[in-house]
């Protein structure tokens, strides 16, 4: 054991050093002690001193005093200055006046006493002077110091020893142990289950149960438990990790922002689509709150007391807020935030998850527009078809009595009952303007055929114009705007000028006296707005036509209705409500559309959009191809199937009319044997039958000869659409009522492409 | 009611009577050792009888603590100093204008031969003088002897003198021939005549200034009925003796 192992142990450094403290500290304290007794009785020495003077010498000195005998005085003075400790002492009369003095004072560590000397005359105390003794302590001093030093340098050599044997003794006893503990403890390795601790002891049984042996005891079991532990916390700490690794990928994937806040609502953690949503990094974040992601500072105080104060719950909710990115543009947002809570309860934060909903919201509103354009166009899809249908009805009816009243007329003209003629020609005439309403509402559920054409409308302005004047009153003036470089149109002229009447003719009614009724054309490279009758939107080129008056305006609550058929705001018999309704047939059967500007009592706008033809190229006809001659039929046999007679007789009419032989047949039943009997080269066949539906009819045919070219004609059956037809091998699928232009021009286009 | 003008009456005949017997009381004191003290006694005595409105004691202490008590005021008047001497040092001291005595300060010799007839002659010699004795004192320290001793009592002088301690002493020449008789001392004798004569005032202190006129009566009364000569000679006779 050296000396150097000894003084290594920090324990024992320590211990020797506190020893050495506070043993210098109690010698200190009780040298201090000490040398205040001394100094006390060295002091209580010098006043014995003056008082021994006192007794012994006052008297004779006062003697002397007072037979004013100076020379006693100062021998006896001289006397007193050579007492130990005495320096001066000196001899003032009662007026203070130096009478005699000796020795010197050479140190200002002085004790004085000033003693008044009194003679007993007359029977009073007279003063007769003072002696004054002045002592030095310097002895006194030098005696303490001495003291000092002896006390110092035992006390010093005393407490090295002692210390240097507790030092010893404390080493074998406690510090090596101590070193071989921490020791082992150092070098304790968690991951390997260790040896035992034992110490270093010639006597084990001797120290059985003492505090280093419960120390060793303790780390054993420690070390055991640690090792125990730290192979569960390394585990856990893997498990952990996994768990966060995934959490992590989790957090970071979600296309959701997640931000989360403490209990001041600062920000503290946001995932990667927090940045690409909000455009803020989170360095950028770092000490601001989300008051700055609100669009609505007002917001953020609501939000801050229903979801993220101390007091409100951790469950969660979801409720649509509107944000703002660091760009300044806001976003509509679908955000879940709640309160995070400890399970004591204590709030360490909040956590709001973002989702942009910006493109749900648009899909929204789009959905909306869509669903509007959608129901508008359904319902004037409805309201045609009815008309449609009923019209047609009605034409078929109207061919009967019309044939049959032109039937009667001649029976009558060359019968005697010449009387009953003008019966005869009322009902010709009311079935003439039955024909026409017919022809509007055919119009308007484009059931009519039309033969569309490019047209310069510039010119077809003016031609309108021409026509509309002599029927307009001269109160009302008529004026046109014509822009130059208006490009064609591509329409059947008749039913645009049947349009521009009607839109003319309104004008005109709704203009009480005075007023102008003003047809501007012009040309719309880059239109964006949306029509008002199918609620389409309307954009790109077109060349728009605006009839605009000056009268009474439309009132709003019937805006939404005036394209309804039958709709009239006019006196009764002054108008059929067929006017818009048609003009909304005929514009949207050439891809046109129509918006309205009405103020009341300033007057109403209407702007017809229609499309340049060079953007429907594709769809215009090969003038000389596509040209109907009534040769076009060539003898070409068509069996026509129907169960409605009036029908198959209008169409054998037309169809002949055109070079077409006909054979019609009303009896589906029976039309199979008709076509298997005669060669055919072309069925066109309803499918609403009696016997055999058209799709029945025709699989039949197709079976036998696929080749067969078969048109099926539906009205509004439910059971086949186009698609279908085509598919089930029809080279056509028309709608009834037939158009019958549009029949031709298939007729046309189907045997031109069979020579071809 | 008759007790009550007693008790009055009583008071009345106190009052009066302390009024009537209020005197001065004078404490005088003397530096001056017997025979001269018991002259001076002898005189104050008489100035006592005289004067019926002043009460006069007399006491003696040493010479210079006899001046510096009625410089102090703690007695009332010294008997009797040179003025010019005492009042350079002692400023409280005031004197009467009457002397009834004077001072004779003499040379006292032991065995030695020396003819002293002047101060000077003392200055080869070892001289000695008592302490309070003021002309005596001076004159000694002015000649700056070859040894100067100053003793406190007369008695301490004649003793060294005796023992050869010194070559001469110079004090009173009354006070001298009293102590040689007193301490029988045969070898000492007065050197004839005194070194100087001066006469002696008696020295009031400031506070009774008034009384000097008094004094200076009586003084000149009893001077002018030989009560003083009287006296005198009853000193000089006690010297004789």
């Amino acid at each position: 054991m050296s000396k150097l192992k000894l003084l290594k142990s920090k324990t024992s450094r320590t211990l020797v050093l506190l020893v050495v403290l506070f043993s210098s500290v109690v010698t200190l304290i009780l040298t201090a002690i000490q040398l205040h007794i001394d100094y006390k009785d060295g002091i209580n020495v010098i006043h014995q001193r003056i008082t021994q003077i006192k007794l012994t010498n006052i008297e004779s000195i006062t003697q002397a005093l007072w037979t004013l005998d100076n020379f006693s005085i100062k021998i006896q003075l001289d006397g007193l200055s050579r007492i130990n400790d005495i320096i001066f002492v000196k001899i003032v009369d009662q007026n203070k006046k130096l009478i005699a003095n000796s020795g010197e004072i050479n140190t200002k560590n002085t004790i004085s006493e000033e003693i008044d000397i009194y003679k007993n005359y007359r029977d009073k105390q007279t003063l007769l002077g003072t002696l004054s003794v002045v002592a030095t302590k310097e002895n006194v001093y030098q005696k303490l110091i001495d003291t000092v030093i002896t006390i110092l340098i035992s006390q010093a050599i005393k407490t090295f020893l002692v210390s240097l044997f507790i030092l010893f003794l404390f080493y074998y006893l406690v510090t090596r142990h101590l070193q071989k503990i921490a020791s082992y403890s150092e070098n304790l390795d968690l991951s390997t289950d260790a040896q035992a601790l034992v110490l270093d002891r010639k006597k084990p049984d001797v120290y059985q149960n003492d505090d280093l042996d419960r120390v060793v005891k303790s780390i054993n079991n420690m070390s055991t438990t640690a090792y125990n532990s730290y192979t569960r916390l390394l585990k856990n700490q893997s498990e952990l990790s996994n768990r966060e690794a995934q959490f992590k990928a989790i957090f970071n994937s979600i296309s959701d922002a997640i931000v989360f806040a403490n209990t001041e609502r600062k920000i503290i953690q946001t995932n990667p689509a927090f940045y690409s949503q909000f455009g803020y990094s989170m360095d950028e974040l770092e000490g601001n709150t989300t008051l700055m992601l609100y669009a609505n500072p007002e917001e953020y105080q609501v939000q801050g007391k229903k979801r993220y104060s101390k007091e409100a719950t951790p469950k969660s909710s979801i409720y649509e807020i509107e944000y703002k990115r660091k760009d300044g543009s806001t976003f509509p947002s679908e955000t879940m935030g709640h309160a995070v809570k400890l399970s004591d309860g204590t709030p360490i934060g909040f956590i709001g998850i973002i989702r942009d909903i910006t493109e749900r919201k648009n899909a929204e509103k789009e959905r909306i527009v869509l669903q509007n354009q959608l129901l508008q166009s359904q319902k004037m899809d409805a309201i045609g078809q009815l008309t449609g249908g009923i019209a047609h009805d009605f034409n078929n009816i109207l061919a009967s009595i019309l044939g049959f009243a032109e039937l009667t007329m001649m029976s009558l003209e060359k019968s005697d009952e010449h009387n009953l003629i003008p019966y005869i020609k009322n009902i010709n005439t009311a079935g003439e303007r039955a024909r026409t309403l017919v022809a509007q509402m055919l119009s308007f559920s484009r059931s009519t055929s039309g033969s569309p054409e490019n047209i310069e409308l510039p010119l077809f302005i003016k031609e309108v114009t021409s026509l509309i004047r002599p029927t307009t009153p001269t109160s009302i003036d008529i004026k046109t705007n014509i822009s130059k470089d208006i490009p064609l149109v591509y329409i059947d002229k008749t039913q645009l000028h049947q349009v521009l009447m009607n839109l003319c003719i309104n004008a005109r009614d709704a203009i009480e006296n005075n007023g102008t009724i003003t047809i501007d054309l012009s040309y719309e490279v880059d239109s964006k707005t949306q029509c008002n009758s199918c609620n389409k939107s309307i954009q790109g080129e077109y060349v728009k036509i605006s009839v605009s008056d000056t009268g009474s305006g439309i009132p709003a609550d019937i805006l939404d209705k005036i394209f309804d058929p039958f709709m009239s705001t006019k006196e009764v018999g002054k108008g059929t409500g067929m006017g818009l309704s048609v003009v909304h047939g005929i514009l949207h059967k050439h891809n046109a559309h129509i918006t309205i500007e009405t103020k009341l009592n300033a007057g109403t706008t209407l702007n017809l959009y229609l499309p340049p033809s060079h953007n429907i190229t594709d769809a215009m006809p090969d003038e000389k191809s596509n040209h109907i001659s009534k040769q076009d039929g060539k003898g070409k046999h068509i069996l026509v199937v129907d169960d409605e007679k009036s029908i198959t007789v209008l169409l054998k009419d037309i169809l002949e009319n055109y070079g077409y032989k006909v054979t019609c047949e009303t009896d589906s039943s029976k039309a199979f044997d008709i076509f298997m009997s005669t060669d055919f080269d072309l069925v066109i066949t309803d499918q609403t039958m009696p016997e055999t539906s058209g799709i029945d009819l025709v699989k039949q045919i197709l079976k036998t000869k696929p080749s067969t070219p078969i048109f099926l004609c539906s009205g509004y059956s439910e059971s086949i659409n186009e698609e279908e037809a085509l598919k089930l091998g029809c080279r056509k699928y028309l709608d009834k009522p037939i158009n019958f232009q549009s029949l031709l021009k298939a007729l046309h286009d189907l045997f031109k492409n069979e020579s071809a | 009611m008759k007790n009550s003008y007693m008790v009055i009456f009583t008071f009345l005949v106190s009052f009066i009577s302390l009024n009537c017997n209020s005197e001065t009381r004078l404490h005088i004191t003397t530096g001056f050792t017997s025979p001269v003290s018991d002259f001076y006694s002898d005189v104050l005595k008489e100035v006592d009888k005289r004067l019926t409105e002043i009460s006069i004691t007399f006491d003696v202490l040493p010479a210079e603590r006899s001046l510096v008590l009625v410089n102090q005021g703690i007695n009332d008047a010294e008997c009797c100093r040179i003025p010019v001497v005492v009042t350079r040092q002692y400023k409280n001291l005031v004197p009467v204008n009457q002397s009834f005595f004077s001072a004779r300060f003499s040379a006292f010799k032991n065995e030695n031969n020396a003819v002293i007839k002047t101060w000077t002659d003392l200055k080869p010699f070892s001289v000695g003088s008592v302490e309070g004795w003021k002309i005596a004192v001076l004159k000694v320290k002015e000649v700056k002897p070859a040894e100067v001793h100053i003793v406190t009592t007369p008695e301490q002088l004649f003793k060294m003198l005796d023992h050869n301690r010194i070559d001469f002493g110079v004090v009173g020449y009354s006070s001298g021939l009293k102590i040689i008789a007193d301490l029988k001392l045969k070898n000492i004798s007065a050197i004839e005549p005194p070194l100087i004569e001066k006469p002696l005032f008696l020295m009031l202190n400031k506070k009774h200034k008034t009384l000097i006129p008094t004094f200076n009566k009586v003084f000149l009364e009893m001077k002018n009925d030989g009560t003083i000569d009287k006296l005198y000679k009853k000193f000089k006779s006690s010297i004789n003796k």
